[in-house]
């Protein structure tokens, strides 16, 4: 069931760097949805911003980073203007994360079983149940014999297992927001598909919403209906998953499906990544922040486009977004003009 | 495990038999013991026959292999002042003293993690800095001056606790607070910036994102993690405490080792000042032992390595 009313809205975010008066802004401005049932893609470079937006959804910055502008509404209700308690009282059951350092993210003195069980208890459970939960939970995600395995520590298990603990813990409450950040990074593939389709099974069964976080175009196309991408703090497109594919409208998500290695396609050489390195959050450039990595630049690009709809469900923040979406997908086509713009 | 226990029985045998030998030296240097016990009216022969007792009479050399052999099968000799077993005297000491540093270091090792954990917690408050400006304070102020003030002030002058003495835990109170100062205010700073550096780890982020209540992510998910690196400090400064330890028993009158020790060195006693070091050798090495231990049980990383 997929309301209109979207379960999750992230209005204007802004989150900055340093807590003094000269701030740098690393996320700028972004603007989320997601309604009950549905996986959506948050998708982009390394430091483009995609873990910092996670954690000031869930208010678990660091003390070097702080959310100084916008809202993040749970069913109307903003999470940035409530006590520290009363946040803590909508983690974990309202809103989980699974983070993205399986190696560091679990507890290095505590059991597996302890560490699932706190999140067990956070919806009320009988203590003698709390064990069998938790066995059930692990075998849940796919860790095979979870009997012997709850009793061990983090430093015994492999990062893929590791991984699928983080994944239990977040889904152990029932969280009706999962917000997954790059929750199978280096692990090889079979595990990661392994791993995200035990997590969407369980968060299907509860009807929860997922914001994926990835830099992996294949993992979207597999399980996102709905794709956000992010380029240096902000979303330079927003589409549902098959316009994004066939119309990508924006040369960085071009760029990006570009370098994804295709078996439909002749072989080129080599991949097209894009050319470049992101700006950081200190030297960003004035106006759109891809342009001097761009092969469609124009001198309009000087002033920053907004993320204007181009079609029905689908936003670019590209003077020339239309125009591109019009092209073919080709990376013969753009790679080198790509090349020779940087 | 069985070669573990074999390597810290041997290091602990070497560290026990390197500060016997230079305790042996040390109190040959400190002057004749016979010198102190010269009556008017002995003669010369009398004198020899009372170095012969301490077999001082033999060359130093000889002297040392003579106590090394009678020291393993735990002779130390009479004292000789007081005229009884050596080794008896210290073990009758000792308790008093075990009990004074345990007090002092067991009370500033839960007030360390109770206001350590305040200033990590409320990290450039003003409690943080008020906190942190008395620490430096108790680590700067000498001992004998603390425990000086400490009976001028609650004792002499407002008659809350007794000045000196031993028996009651009344008696306890005071030495305990001048000899756990400074270990309480460098417990303080070192609880303060373990719990920081746990504080900033990911898994504490993990901890948080469950809705948990923060003091079960203090006590569950930082405290044992503190305790690890704790365990190691708290071994070395018990064998610091002991030797701090002299100072406070002589001015409160406790009738521990290091009273009994002073007046060793003052009587220059040599069998009491052997037998001395000895037992707190003992107890040092056994303490790190005990830490070794404990640290192997608290940290699962190196309990299954
Ligand atoms: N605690 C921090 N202190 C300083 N800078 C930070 C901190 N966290 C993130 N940043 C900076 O913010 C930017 C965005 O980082 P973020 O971790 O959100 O990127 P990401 O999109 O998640 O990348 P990745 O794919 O590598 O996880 C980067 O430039 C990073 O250097
Ligand atoms: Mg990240």
């Amino acid at each position: 069931m997929v309301t209109d009313t979207p379960l999750l809205r992230v209005e204007g975010l802004r989150t900055a760097l340093g807590s003094d008066g000269n701030n740098f802004d690393v996320v700028t401005g972004v603007d989320l949805e997601l309604r009950e049932g549905e996986t959506v893609a948050l998708v982009g470079e390394s430091g483009s911003g995609k873990s910092v937006t996670a954690l000031s959804i869930a208010r678990l910055l660091g003390p070097r980073l702080r959310t100084v502008a916008g809202k993040v509404l749970l069913n109307g209700k903003d999470l940035l203007s409530l006590s520290e308690k009363g946040m803590r009282q909508l983690r974990g059951r309202d809103i989980a994360v699974v983070f993205q350092e399986p190696m560091t993210s679990l507890n290095p003195v505590l059991r597996i079983g302890t560490q699932l069980a706190e999140s067990i208890r956070r919806n009320p459970v009988a203590a003698s149940s709390v064990r069998d939960r938790a066995i059930a939970l692990l075998k849940s995600v796919g860790i095979t014999n979870p009997e012997s395995r709850i009793d061990m520590y983090p430093h015994q298990l492999s990062g893929g297992m590791r991984q699928r603990v983080m994944v239990a813990i977040a889904v152990a409450a029932r969280p009706r927001v999962l917000i997954a950040d790059e929750p199978t990074t280096a692990l090889d593939v079979t595990t990661q598909a392994q791993i995200l389709d035990l997590m969407q099974a369980r968060m299907a069964e509860f009807g929860a919403a997922t914001l994926l976080i990835t830099h992996d175009m294949g993992v979207v196309a597999r399980y996102a209906q709905k794709v956000n991408v992010m380029y240096s703090g902000g979303i330079v497109e927003r589409s549902d998953v098959h316009s994004l594919f066939a119309k990508p409208a924006h040369p960085y998500t071009r760029g990006l499906l570009n370098s994804m290695p295709r078996l439909d396609r002749p072989r080129m050489g080599r991949l097209s990544a894009i050319e470049g390195l992101p700006p950081s959050v200190l030297t960003r450039p004035k106006g759109c922040p891809f342009q001097p990595r761009c092969a469609f630049r124009i001198d309009k690009c000087s002033q920053k486009p907004p993320l204007e709809s181009i079609a029905a469900g689908h936003e670019a923040a590209c003077w020339r977004a239309r125009e591109i979406a019009s092209l073919p997908l080709d990376d013969q086509a753009d790679a080198p003009a790509m090349r020779s713009g940087s | 495990m069985s070669c573990f226990i074999l390597r810290r029985t041997l290091s602990a045998g070497v560290v026990i038999f390197g500060v016997v030998t230079v305790i042996f030296v040390l109190s040959r240097l400190i002057g004749d013991p016979i010198a102190l016990m010269i009556q008017p009216g002995m003669t010369v022969a009398d004198i020899e026959e009372l170095r012969a007792i301490w077999n001082l009479d033999a060359p130093i050399p000889e002297q040392f292999i003579r106590f090394l052999g009678s020291a393993l099968t735990g002779d130390f000799g009479l004292s000789i002042w007081q005229g009884q077993p050596a080794l008896g005297l210290v073990l009758e000491s000792l308790p008093a003293t075990l009990l004074l540093t345990s007090a002092a270091l067991l009370g500033a090792l839960l007030l360390a993690l109770v206001l350590g954990s305040l200033a990590a917690i409320k990290r450039d408050s003003m409690l943080d800095r008020t906190l942190m400006s008395l620490t430096l304070f108790g680590q700067s102020v000498p001992n004998f001056w603390l425990a000086l003030m400490l009976v001028l002030v609650v004792s002499v002058h407002f008659h809350l606790l007794p000045p000196a003495g031993y028996g009651t835990g009344s008696h306890l109170v005071l030495p305990a607070i001048a000899l756990g100062l400074f270990p309480l205010a460098r417990l303080t700073r070192l609880v303060r910036a373990e719990l920081l550096d746990v504080l900033s780890q990911d898994y504490i982020r993990t901890a948080r994102s469950k809705g948990i209540a923060p003091w079960l992510i203090l006590v569950r998910h930082c405290l044992r993690n503190i305790a690890i690196s704790l365990v190691t400090v708290i071994a070395v400064d018990f064998g610091t405490l002991m030797g701090g330890a002299v100072v406070t028993e002589t001015i409160f009158a406790w009738p521990g080792m290091g009273r009994l020790m002073i007046d060793a060195i003052s009587h220059r006693d040599f069998p009491i000042m052997q037998a001395g070091a000895f037992v707190v050798a003992l107890v040092v090495v056994l303490t790190s032992l005990i830490a070794d231990i404990t640290y192997a049980i608290i940290n699962p990383r190196i309990r299954y390595a």
